[in-house]
């Protein structure tokens, strides 16, 4: 049985992946972090050894996500995107970075963070923002191309990190 | 950024909360949550403990002893089958309520009104011997046993056990029981507080009642023929006396 220390070691590696790689079959961040917490639990109730302790719980969180999906009706569970449904694999695969974005919109200045989800992820115009939090829309253009700057840095920065490993 | 970052970054953009997702709160509450996981490992050697621990107060309970003593005066109890015991001073008795209801061990003097039960026959171990009986009322002391009710079995440490019904009494001499041709009508009246007679002769009331007050008395004159039939409170001698003066017509001489 592993201990909580190592517990708490894949805990802060691959909770935020698996939170990104469960809402893509799950579509609705409410729904995840039961879902993800369970898989923890289970693993640390693991009486037997697991080999691949990554994979084990990527595929926990898998099983667990198709389950709720079967009981609240879906009868083709599928990662998605934005775009359509996408393969398991690109689901995983893409998880690490989007929970290093995820990290960095939680690491942007309030004012940039607040215009750019105003703008990307409730598709208010950059006027709309500007009425909205009673400033310019030269600023709320300002706000947003900071945010946004900052967030290609910091996943470039993620992919150098990546790569410096090879 | 390429095209694929483009779309984590709005996949991410599009459902990102802020406060979701946490890693230290979820920590917390799964650690908090799983905190009570070692107890589970702690149970499971902790749970053999427990039940020894349970076994032990168990047995302790059933195997502990109840004891009666009767100091200065006799002492009456009831057992927890319903049997009522009579102690006599300086007596003491002790069973296991638990484990044994209807065996008990006594030193001294004891009068049993017994609780009826086929089933399970009550037991009296007293120095000298072992009294087994279903239902009756008797009395065990260091030397011998009288039985006032019903039957009972007496084995002494040596020879064959005897069997005694109502009016018997058995004397224990070197572990041997044996059957007493002359018993005392009442040898239980330190316990029941009462003399009862029926068509007894006078010599063996006045026998009766020399025994349980530790004086001689006489009759005056022929007590041939004469017989008594009653029932008298052990509180005072000379009541009874008179009494049995006046019932019988004879004058009884204490000293």
């Amino acid at each position: 049985m592993l201990q909580t220390k190592e517990i708490e070691a894949l805990f802060r590696t691959y909770y935020r992946p698996l939170c990104l790689y469960a809402l893509h079959y799950l579509g609705d961040p409410d729904a995840v972090e039961d879902v993800v917490q369970e898989s923890y639990t289970a693993l640390w109730r693991q009486e037997n050894p697991v080999a691949n302790v990554r994979a084990w719980l990527y595929s926990a969180v898998r099983n667990r996500s198709i389950d709720a999906l079967r009981k609240s009706g879906k009868t083709e569970p599928l990662p998605s995107d934005l775009d359509g449904p996408i393969s398991d694999d690109e689901a995983e695969e893409r998880s690490a970075l989007e929970a290093r974005l995820w990290t960095a919109v939680d690491a942007l200045p309030e004012m940039r963070r607040k215009c750019l989800l105003l703008a990307k992820r409730d598709g208010l115009s950059y006027k709309e923002i500007a009425d909205e939090l009673n400033i310019s829309e030269h600023t709320v253009r300002n706000h947003i191309s900071r945010a946004l700057e900052t967030l290609r840095e910091g996943g470039q920065q993620m992919i150098n990190f990546i790569f410096s490993f090879f | 950024m390429n095209q694929i970052d483009e779309q984590k970054l709005s996949f991410v953009l599009r459902h990102y909360r802020p406060g979701m997702f946490d890693t230290q709160k979820a920590w917390k509450k799964v650690s908090g949550m799983a905190s009570r996981h070692p107890m589970r490992r702690i149970l499971l050697w902790a749970m053999p403990i427990a039940a020894a621990l349970i076994f032990g107060v168990f047995f302790s309970w059933r195997n502990t002893w109840t004891e009666y003593n009767a100091y200065g005066l006799a002492q009456a109890f009831t057992l927890k089958d319903g049997t009522h015991v009579t102690l006599a001073p300086g007596s003491t008795l002790r069973y296991q309520p638990h484990k044994a209801p209807r065996r008990v061990e006594m030193a001294g003097k004891v009068h049993y009104a017994v609780a009826r039960d086929e089933a399970h026959p009550f037991r009296v171990t007293a120095p000298a011997a072992t009294v087994t009986v279903l239902g009756t009322v008797f009395q065990v002391s260091e030397d011998r046993v009288d039985v006032t009710e019903g039957r009972v079995r007496v084995d002494g440490s040596l020879g064959d056990g005897v069997i005694l019904t109502a009016g018997q009494s058995a004397r224990l001499k070197d572990g041997i029981p044996t059957l007493e041709e002359t018993a005392l009508p009442n040898p239980s009246a330190w316990a029941t507080g009462v003399f009862r007679y029926d068509a007894t002769p006078l010599d063996d009331v006045l026998m009766d009642l020399s025994a349980y007050y530790g004086v001689s008395l006489q009759v005056k004159g022929d007590s041939s023929g004469k017989s008594l039939t009653g029932e008298f409170s052990t509180e005072s001698l000379d009541e009874i006396l008179e009494l049995v003066s006046l019932a019988l017509d004879v004058e009884i001489d204490k000293q």
